[in-house]
């Protein structure tokens, strides 16, 4: 039994077991937290492809990642993993390109040239300019007081993610505009500022998001969007509550549709 | 052949030829170069001068569009950023794409791009600034031991040539500059040779810039 066994148990049931099966192929157990935003994208592009998948708790706060039953499975320690039969890749960009290939909907990335490119500019945006700031904000105004009740906030630090996040957001808010998702239609890109947006949206820091309006539009209509694969799941109510990242809850991604 | 001297040479499959704007000794730039060159995409390249620090090797640096880099401009779609503009280029180029058909191919290529992020990039931005500690030599000979190890299995970084690719040679690049004894890694070196097979001979790899007086060895 190895540490995705162990966390992210499959269950004793078997496809076809109950002399139905499903059209999805694939058993995925993934490791993760819920306050990070690659283990969200997972599983978002996981319901929104449909693919099943088990999740379960990695606690890096007492460095999990670094143990040896993790590092056996991953030598450099990077989360979130994906587990599927014999195969194993860890981070979010290598597990999203897995799911989209092996998923059931149409791919998330786009086969325009102009639009994959504009695509990957707005998950670079996202990875590489937001996704700090927003972890210092996570960080500082849910995670370090959720370990530490006496924690005392770095305001500095806040302060800086606040300032810095503006001009990016303003830039996203401007893209919104005239578009019902970030590129026009539905991407990769809209997988990865979910997650983000999401997770800023359970800071204190909310407000960065409430006051522009494009953003708010766009984060609102996915929480009753179908999925991309056309399965009965909204991949939006897989996101974590306050309540789920202080209970280390991760969800799971079930297909009920036979 | 140097991948400078084949610009504004070989033909892509529009007519009008790609702007690049980089920056010299900037590694996102570097993967540009090496991807159009995988591909056969003629480049127009205006390289800007070396302004800001080695340490925002993978980020185009700015949100004000006068200052991204790396940046293409192409019969008037302009965008910026290695993964937009490998992406751009690879659809554009010659050939087969470079984005693999299976699954699984799929992920170990984007696991390879991740830890260039994470862990390559930062511990070669040490090492070309001279700042590398014991434990980012320790984590480098991890990460070349792993590649070698992995190509001493295939071809490529992940089998079929793929992303991971130029994402990764561009590292070995730099490191090769930094003064880093390679010879120990000798799949990488084969590997590499390979890769420059494929873009027509070396590259001139005095494009880095680097200064020699901030080298050390990582072994």
């Amino acid at each position: 039994m190895d540490i995705f066994d162990k966390q992210a148990p499959m269950g004793k049931e078997e496809y076809g077991s109950s002399g139905d099966m499903k059209k999805t192929q694939y058993m995925l157990q993934l490791l993760g937290t819920p306050w990070d935003a690659n283990t969200l994208k997972c599983i978002i592009a996981a319901a929104e492809q449909g693919m099943e998948v088990h999740s379960g708790y990695l606690d890096v706060l007492n460095n999990e990642q670094d143990t040896e039953s993790y590092r056996s499975i991953f030598e450099f320690g990077t989360y979130p993993g994906l587990k599927e039969a014999d195969y194993n890749v860890a981070g979010a960009t290598g597990i999203l390109a897995f799911i989209n290939a092996r998923g059931l909907g149409f791919s998330l990335a786009p086969k325009n040239v102009t639009e994959a490119a504009t695509q990957d500019f707005w998950v670079d945006v996202a990875v590489t300019e937001a996704t700090p700031y927003i972890n210092t904000l996570v960080q500082e105004q849910v995670i370090k007081p959720m370990v530490d009740s006496s924690y005392s906030q770095d305001k500095n630090a806040i302060d800086k993610a606040r300032s810095n996040l503006e001009p990016i957001l303003n830039m996203l808010d401007k893209q919104l505009t005239g578009n019902p998702y970030i590129i026009g239609k539905y991407t990769f890109s809209d997988v990865h500022w979910t997650a983000l947006i999401h997770l800023l949206l359970l800071t204190d820091s909310r407000d960065l998001v409430e006051h522009r309006t494009q953003i708010n539009r766009w984060y609102n209509s996915l929480a009753v969007r179908k999925s991309n694969c056309g399965q009965d799941i909204v991949s939006f109510s897989l996101l974590p509550t306050i309540e789920d990242i202080k209970n280390k809850k991760l969800s799971s991604v079930i297909i009920n549709d036979f | 052949m140097g991948i400078f001297s084949i610009f504004g040479r070989k033909k892509d499959k529009s007519s009008q030829e790609i702007e690049l704007l980089g920056i010299t000794g900037h590694i996102a730039t570097l993967k540009c170069l090496i991807l159009a060159s995988i591909k056969d995409v003629s480049l127009q390249t205006r390289l800007a001068s070396y302004n800001v620090g080695v340490d925002q090797i993978n980020s185009y640096q700015y949100l004000d569009s006068s200052n991204r880099v790396p940046t293409i401009n192409h019969e008037g779609f302009t965008v910026s950023g290695t993964p937009a503009i490998l992406t751009y280029l690879d659809i554009r180029g010659k050939g087969v794409s470079l984005t693999p058909r299976k699954a699984r191919v799929l992920g170990q290529q984007n696991y390879w791009i991740d830890l260039c992020y994470e862990i390559l990039g930062p511990v070669t931005q040490a090492v070309t600034t001279g700042t590398a500690s014991d434990d980012d030599k320790k984590r480098l000979n991890k990460i070349l031991t792993s590649l070698n190890n992995l190509l001493s299995e295939n071809l490529y970084v992940v089998g079929p040539m793929t992303f991971a690719d130029p994402h990764v040679a561009a590292y070995i690049y730099a490191l090769g500059c930094s003064g880093v004894d390679m010879t120990v890694y000798p799949k990488i070196g084969d590997w590499i040779t390979r890769l420059e097979n494929d873009m027509g001979g070396p590259l001139k790899i005095e494009y880095l810039h680097m200064d020699p007086s901030k080298l050390t060895a990582t072994n």
